[in-house]
């Protein structure tokens, strides 16, 4: 998966890059920061959705923790999942998830209803979504504010196939420390 | 005693309303005759682009009058030592996040000011805690801005003062009374006060080039303020906020309701003004003379300031309820308040309460935006007053925890003298407030009057930091928490970045908007935060004179209306707001981070008196 960001990052910073310096004011490609594209796994062609990102309700507009992460609520809508998840080794659900960039905390976010919705909140920094097919609806995953370096809950988190998956607008957050014209490198455009 | 209200004693600037903020177009085309390979090292850009060059070029010609305020009495004050740099210093870069290269010849354009500088600053008189002045209607209080001495964690520095306090006098006032204020300048810059939030006459406002001119050095001038509404508000200059206001030109206003139970019983009040100070081991890191500098995303310190203080303290009893009025006049930095994990009831915001107090555990407040809370400290100990936030480290592209100790607050083992736990833990609804709002509830549904975005344009930047900011260009944070690359956004000055705030309808941008209102009107204004310009950024929003309502934050209406003066706007949003167009008078709308505003991002709106 990180080779498939990275492969996507490096596509869409060639796009930004392409519109050249000096032209400021210039709309520039960059991925939505209220949205997520959910895109397939080989073993859901066909399918699609999206994760819309709200700010959790809060009388200062902004949401936080108290040490300070955002808090956001995703709002899915996915679609071209077959309709029966049984085609998934008995699957019998979908459920929509959500883990950080290592994988090694989950939080569940809640079934998929017929209608392709699900929701629920984050609160991580950098996130990923997934949904996956799973054989009950009901896995715990880990519990509301956990953060990463956190014992897992004691039931596994997803443990059915992976069928879409999107990272967070902030996962795109460019590092300069890596990039060519910090290690004396020629960009050529 | 009253005294009769004056205008300006002596000639300042003024900025002709509507004037178009000017862009540095002497940088024109600099950029796209760089080579590309002269990115590499910043001696090669300086060769190649003449940046230094450009400084000269601008120093001997006329530069545009960037500030809002005008600065043509500014011509003589003080600089920074001369030299390449023009008396510039480069911020402290955070622990983990060096310097980019190409950096480290580059400085912002233009000289430096330091206040005080020339003067020895150990004859400068110290500067003194603040201290409360109760007003009645009709009183009069003299208020200047000097020059003072203050020392803070060993280290002396020149800086400003009202009545050479730190904060300015908190004046605590009724509501509906009515103070004269007779200001001084005694500082070497143009200066005015802003009576933040009050909704008071026009020109007293205090808004420079729009409401009066400036106060020049030795100049006074005498504000009479009415005080319409109970709440917190704050008083600062609005000329070059980005120098005076950031050292130390704020105080508080505290206006108390005539209801004896306008707020709950409380043991303890507790006025906070929180701030912080760009410093060195030399000292203040210097400003921009002729335009602010650190003008992409705002000033923000490393030395964190309440009531002026780096280590704040307070002492209190178990079970004691502590109603904290809060106030943000960092330059730029918002805030993720926690008080040692105590519990939390959030009772008002600027202008009113709010319709139902909550409880919250932490509070979110950004410049110019206040609170008032009540905390309840159940247990003996000491309980940290934290900043905890997740800062961004653009070098590594990553978030990092940021935990800064604001001061603490100590709880004895004493049992306070007056238990108001249940009143503490009874959430309250106040009738009043929702019997106010509801007379404006039929406009909750009203089509949208009028829609502003708020973008950036920036031209003339140095190569190299153009092309980090194109690299970086695949997500911003919905707000800013930390300066996540000092070095760059140090550069840029209000000479090549442009704040906008764009009318949608019309196209027209910053001063060239003059919304026309009548008195009783009631307009609902979008405001859309452009998540795809350069340099995307929160912009906490505050209408002069006014008070409105945010009815819906992307969408989803708010549940629990208050009166307010300044909303932050993050990046990617769209805020509704309902404006209570009642004070009559040609009014400055305007982003409250100091150098956004210093780089243009203001504009007018006038509220014509009913026929």
């Amino acid at each position: 998966m990180k080779a498939d960001l990275l492969t996507m990052g490096t596509a869409l910073m060639a796009a930004v890059v392409a519109t050249g310096p000096g032209r400021n004011g210039s709309r520039l490609l960059r991925p939505a920061i209220d949205s997520i594209s959910l895109e397939p796994t080989s073993d859901a062609r066909g399918a699609s959705g999206v994760a819309v990102l709200t700010r959790s309700p809060s009388p200062f507009g902004m949401s936080l923790t108290p040490d300070g992460h955002l808090r956001y609520d995703v709002h899915l809508h996915v679609s071209g999942l077959p309709a029966d998840p049984r085609v998934y080794d008995g699957a019998t659900a979908y459920v929509a998830w959500a883990t950080v960039p290592d994988l090694s905390l989950a939080r569940r976010l809640g079934p998929v209803a017929a209608d392709g919705s699900s929701s629920g909140e984050v609160d991580w920094n950098k996130f990923i979504v997934l949904v996956t097919a799973e054989k009950t609806s009901v896995q715990p995953g880990t519990k509301p504010g956990a953060k990463p370096g956190a014992k897992p809950a004691a039931e596994p988190h997803w443990s059915g196939t992976i069928l879409l998956k999107g990272v967070s607008p902030s996962t795109w957050m460019q590092r300069y420390g890596s990039h060519i014209l910090n290690n004396g490198g020629n960009p050529q455009w | 005693m009253a005294a009769t209200p004056s205008g300006n004693a002596g000639a300042g600037a003024r900025v002709t309303p509507g004037r178009r903020f000017g862009l540095p177009t002497w940088m024109s085309g600099f950029v796209r005759g760089v080579r590309s390979h002269a990115m590499v090292t910043a001696a090669v850009i300086v060769a190649v682009a003449g940046w230094t060059g450009a400084a000269t070029a601008a120093s001997q010609t006329a530069p545009p009058d960037t500030s809002h305020g005008g600065m043509a009495g500014m011509a003589g004050m003080a600089m920074g030592n001369a030299g390449p740099s023009g008396g510039h210093r480069m911020p402290p870069m955070p622990a983990d996040i060096p310097m980019m290269p190409g950096m480290e010849s580059l400085h912002p354009q233009g000289p430096a000011y330091v206040p005080g500088a020339g003067t020895d600053v150990a004859s400068l008189p110290a500067g003194v805690a603040s201290t409360p002045v109760e007003m009645k209607d009709g009183d009069t209080l003299n208020l200047d801005a000097r020059l003072i001495r203050r020392t803070i964690k060993g280290a002396t520095y020149a800086m400003y003062a009202f009545n050479g306090q730190y904060p300015g006098p908190l004046i605590r006032v009724h509501e509906n009374a009515t103070i004269y204020v007779r200001f001084t300048n005694h500082i070497d810059l143009p200066s005015s006060i802003h009576w933040h939030g009050v909704r008071l006459a026009n020109k007293f406002d205090g808004s420079v080039g729009l409401t009066q001119d400036a106060v020049p050095p030795g100049g006074t001038f005498v504000y009479q303020v009415h005080f319409p509404d109970a709440g917190l508000y704050w008083y600062h200059p609005h000329v070059r906020e980005d120098i005076e206001q950031n050292l130390g030109l704020f105080g508080n206003v505290v206006v108390t309701s005539p209801d004896p139970h306008y707020y709950n019983p409380a043991n303890a009040e507790a006025v906070l003004i929180l701030d912080d100070l760009l410093v060195d081991t030399q000292g203040i890191i210097p400003y921009g003379r002729d335009a602010a500098d650190f003008t992409i995303m705002g000033r923000f310190g490393n030395l964190f300031l309440v009531n002026g203080e780096p280590n704040y303290h307070l002492a209190v009893h178990r079970g004691d309820v502590v109603r904290f009025f809060l106030t943000d006049a960092s330059n730029a930095r918002s805030y993720n308040l926690n008080f040692g994990g105590a519990p939390i009831k959030l009772v008002a915001t600027d202008l009113s309460r709010y319709e139902h107090e909550q409880m919250v555990s932490n509070i979110v407040i950004s410049p110019a935006q206040r609170y008032t809370a009540e905390v309840r400290f159940g247990t003996p100990g000491t309980f940290a007053l934290t900043n905890r936030v997740q800062a961004v480290n653009n070098y590594a592209g990553e978030y990092f925890p940021e935990v800064d100790t604001l001061g603490t607050i100590t709880v004895s083992a004493d049992p306070t003298t007056a238990d108001h736990a249940h009143e503490f833990t009874t959430l309250r609804a106040n009738t009043a407030v929702t019997s106010d709002i509801d007379r404006y509830r039929k406009y909750f549904d009203k089509p949208v009057d009028h829609e502003l975005a708020l973008t950036v344009n920036i031209q003339g930047l140095p190569n190299s930091i153009v092309s980090f900011m194109i690299v970086d260009t695949m997500y911003f944070s919905p707000v800013e928490w930390n300066d996540g690359m000092p070095d760059m956004n140090w550069v840029s000055t209000a000479k090549e970045v442009h704040w906008i705030m764009r009318d949608v309808a019309t196209g027209k941008e910053d001063m060239d908007i003059n919304w026309h209102f009548t008195q009783g009107d009631v307009a609902k204004i979008r405001i859309r935060n452009d998540a795809k310009s350069m340099h995307p950024m929160g912009h906490p929003i505050h209408f002069h004179g006014q008070r409105f309502l945010v009815l819906a934050r992307d969408g989803v209406p708010n549940p629990n209306l208050a009166w307010q003066d300044t909303e932050l706007i993050p990046v990617g949003s769209a805020e509704d707001i309902l404006l209570d167009a009642s004070n009559p008078g040609t009014w400055m709308a305007h982003c409250h981070i100091a150098e956004h505003l210093e780089a243009g991002m203001h504009m007018m709106f006038t509220v014509d008196p009913a026929p």
